[in-house]
């Protein structure tokens, strides 16, 4: 269960140093502040020409995307295409699988976070993740979890924790099922509210991006719905990218879907992304139509 | 698809009747019983051990055993130089065993490639596996001959070797047990994965690694071949002199039941079942200490 | 080994133990190539559907017909059988709108399936009022088999047969998802619209000549004014066509 420290594909090729995309024209065209590369205005992240490996074996291949700030972005496709994959790199979990290698860019507001002088924990600061099963930590309580990230980590004072606990868990719905039993151990909540309360610990740290790998596949129909909603409430205030199975869902939360699918390489690649509404009503491709319709996966 | 209709023979009561399986009924119940017995015959070794201990033991414990030492000539006396021995010893070897168990059980379980930690598991396996004396008899040749002495430094060395592989492999396994999520999700807080383990993987372990300590407290209190080369024993008190040789009380039983005095080998039995009070006790009060923390 | 020449597609060789592993732990499953999985029950209930609204189709192409046999042979009797009739056209109707209700209740459909429910049900309702507007003509056929024909019903015969073949162009090219098709016949609705206005005209100045006239010129105006409707209904059909194959909204007769 060893967590390995990053590697880098040794035969990957140089890595490009981020270059400025060319500059908007117009009025508009403001010049970019020294130092960081211009970016396109509503565009969180660019993906570009992203490549993932397990050893030899590519999981996802040249997949260049760009995610929308304070949208909700929802990845799906069949089994194994590695949409998780693609998920965990962006706040780069995925390097902490053994022999996992990157290549590519992924630009977070124009800087790429696998450029050498970004360090891998204090991104996943700006970039927070909440996981399939809920996980919370079994010996902290409930305020603790959520406070987790601010005392581990480093990061407020003491004295602001109180008011942090509140605020996300009120942030999270979850603040009046709580409020009275704040000292109880996190794992005393049902399934539905210890998702909820890991959704508090990432919003605790103040993200910018939260990744949200199956969040509901774990919890039942009424405790699922409660965390569409609570999506839609954060939407605007975060990026949010979820990785989902239920297509229904991806229908009913995001702003824009990416389809991902696998050829007989078995490597995952984007097929096709677009406003969600277009996705489910008209895609463009036609294995897109035959996924979203059931036809295919 | 052609929508016909299964008709069936009897009725369902029929059925179930000709379905019944007699014979199978009979193998589950005889393969019951065999497995039932081998448990049986698992327990009673065990049970009568720690009878006999009670039964023998109980008339010998008496207050003198504890609180007087054994008279350095002949007959009489207690066992206080023995369990103060044992204790110190133990104590000396969980100081060196623990760190250096637990902290490599976390390297092989968190930080160590995958062949390392093979190799590691793998040192610690053939460690659970080696004769105890073979552990005496090289402490004797690293720390008893060059200073010409027997003594229970050497003893508590000797103890914390025995201890550490057993130390070392609970913790590691137990580690496995944590599931990966918890420490991805303090992972993906921003928590470095030192802190991870420190503050995350580790207190949720704590019970399990605690199991493991307390298993080695209890081999090393329970072994006697690797102290006959190391602190040798002895009829008098000895508190925190490590350069002299100690007493133990697996020493002490050794030693009294070889005797052919009748007193000696009654002693041995009342040292027997204080022996075994005394790793329960401290089993005891470790769960109580740690019950407060965390559930198990 | 440089992945990035490798060419897109080719099949890799198996997986490493340790790799499907971790791959199985992260993504929750191994990679397997897509392949196609029908949705037979779905298929099956859209084709129920496509059935009943084929069959409503035919009945009112022959319900036209009917109904330019009894004008044209002044058969009061024919021209009550379409009347009555009608009710059996609205029945299938509400059956088709029922089972639509129903397949999108229970398999969720989306993209191409749904617009194709959507589409159909919206076909079902076109030809409900077609049918509507057919037993109207029938009515004035009825009024008007005691009376003496004026000017060779002044063009509606044409107009139906027009209106049939439109009809039943319109309802293959729904069956085939043909969007060019669709398209293609929709055209025929101005020749019908042509016919319509020179029956106006002919109609106004018929009255203008003679009072005599005047009652059966309404009621043939009227009849007329039905039949051109059923020419818009057909377009309507033939727009939903268009966005059941291709997603676009369409004014096919602007």
């Amino acid at each position: 269960m060893a967590l390995d420290t990053p590697v880098i594909a040794p035969d990957a090729p140089e890595r490009p140093a981020p270059t400025r995309p060319p500059a908007p024209t117009g009025p508009a065209a403001a010049p970019a502040p020294d130092g960081e590369a211009a970016r396109e205005p509503g565009i969180k992240l660019a993906i570009r020409d992203l490549d993932l490996f397990y050893g030899t074996f590519r999981a996802v291949r040249e997949v260049t995307m760009e995610i929308r700030a304070n949208e909700i972005t929802a990845i799906i496709g069949p089994s194994g295409c590695g949409k998780s994959t693609f998920l965990r790199s962006i706040n780069r979990m995925h390097e902490l699988t053994r022999n996992a290698t990157v290549r590519g860019q992924i630009l977070l507001d124009g800087t790429d976070i696998y450029a050498p002088s970004v360090d891998a924990v204090d991104l996943r600061r700006f970039v927070g993740m909440v996981f399939q099963r809920p996980n919370p930590f079994p010996t902290m309580s409930i305020y603790d979890n959520v406070v987790a990230g601010l005392r581990l980590g480093g990061g407020a004072a003491k004295a602001d924790y109180d008011e942090v606990v509140e605020r996300c868990l009120t942030g999270a719905g979850l603040w009046d099922e709580v409020k009275d039993k704040l000292r109880q151990g996190g794992t005393s909540l049902s399934g539905g509210q210890q998702q909820r309360l890991c959704i508090a610990r990432a919003m605790a740290v103040d993200p910018e991006v939260i990744l949200m790998d199956e969040p509901a596949s774990a919890l039942d129909p009424v405790a699922t719905l409660r965390i569409e909603e609570l999506m839609l409430e954060l939407r605007g205030r975060y990026t949010i990218v979820i990785v989902t199975h239920n297509m229904q869902q991806a229908s009913r939360v995001s702003d824009q879907t990416a389809f991902f699918s696998m050829n007989e390489d078995r490597a995952g690649y984007l097929v096709e992304m677009d406003r969600t509404a277009q996705i489910f009503t008209n895609p463009r491709e036609k294995l897109t139509e035959d996924y979203v319709s059931g036809r295919f996966g | 698809m052609t929508g016909s209709v299964v008709v069936r023979e009897g009725t369902f009561a029929d059925r179930l009747l000709a379905a019944r399986g007699s014979r199978r009924k009979t193998i589950d119940r005889i393969a019951r019983s065999i497995a039932l017995a081998a448990t049986i015959a698992c327990i009673i070794p065990l049970a009568a051990v720690l009878l006999y201990v009670v039964v023998k033991g109980a008339g010998a414990l008496n207050l003198d055993l504890i609180t007087k030492p054994s008279k350095a000539l002949g007959t009489g006396g207690g066992a206080l130089q023995a369990w103060l021995g044992t204790l110190q010893m133990v104590a000396l070897a969980t100081l060196f065993a623990v760190p250096i168990g637990i902290l490599s059980g976390i390297f092989v379980s968190e930080f160590a490639g995958n062949r390392a930690a093979r190799a590691v598991r793998f040192a610690s396996d053939v460690m659970v596996g080696i004769p105890s004396i073979l552990v005496g008899v090289f402490i004797y040749a690293l720390l008893v001959l060059p200073f010409k002495q027997f003594n229970a430094f050497a003893g508590g060395v000797a103890l914390a070797v025995i201890m550490i592989p057993v130390i070392q492999r609970t913790t590691e396994e137990v580690l496995q047990l944590v599931p990966r999520e918890l420490r991805e999700g303090a992972l993906a807080l921003g928590v470095p994965t030192w802190r991870t383990t420190v503050s995350v993987v580790l207190p949720t372990a704590k019970a399990g690694i605690l199991t493991g300590v307390m298993l080695g407290v209890a081999r090393a209190a329970g072994e006697t071949a690797p102290l006959l080369f190391t602190s040798l024993g002895s009829r008098l008190v000895n508190v925190g002199d490590l350069g002299k040789p100690m007493d133990s009380l697996t020493l002490f039983i050794y030693n009294g039941a070889r005797s052919p005095i009748t007193a000696l080998n009654e002693q041995a039995w009342g040292a027997a079942l204080l022996l075994l009070l005394l790793v329960l006790g401290i089993n005891v009060a470790v769960r109580f200490r740690s019950m407060g923390g965390t559930r198990a | 080994m440089n992945h990035a020449t490798e060419p897109a597609g080719r099949p890799q060789e198996p997986l490493d133990r340790a790799v499907e592993e971790i791959i199985a732990r992260v993504e929750g499953d191994i990679p397997e190539p897509m392949r196609s999985v029908p949705r037979l029950s779905l298929d099956r209930e859209e084709r129920m559907i496509k059935e009943i609204l084929l069959r409503m189709g035919s009945l009112i192409e022959e319900r036209i017909r009917l109904t330019i046999e009894a004008l044209e042979t002044h058969d009061a009797e024919k021209a009550l059988f379409v009347i009555v009739g009608d009710e059996e056209i609205n029945a299938l109707q509400l059956e088709a709108q029922d089972l639509v209700v129903l397949t999108i209740a229970t398999q969720a459909p989306v993209a191409r399936d749904l617009r194709y429910l959507l589409a159909l049900d919206r076909i079902g309702y076109e030809l409900e009022r077609v049918g509507d507007s057919i037993a109207n003509v029938a009515k004035r056929a009825k009024e008007l088999a005691p009376e003496a024909p004026l000017d060779g019903h002044v063009g509606i015969p044409e107009m139906g047969r027009l209106a049939a073949g439109f009809l039943a162009a319109t309802m293959r090219a729904m069956a085939d998802s043909d969007e060019a098709a669709a398209r293609e016949v929709s055209l025929r609705d101005d020749e019908i619209d042509d016919l319509y206005h020179r029956a106006a005209e002919r109609l106004v100045v018929l009255a203008k000549d003679a009072s005599a006239n005047v009652e059966r010129a309404m009621r043939l105006l009227i009849g007329a004014r039905y039949m051109e409707r059923v020419g818009d209904h057909v377009t309507n059909i033939a727009e939903e066509v268009v966005f059941l194959a291709s997603g676009k909204h369409e004014d096919l007769n602007p």
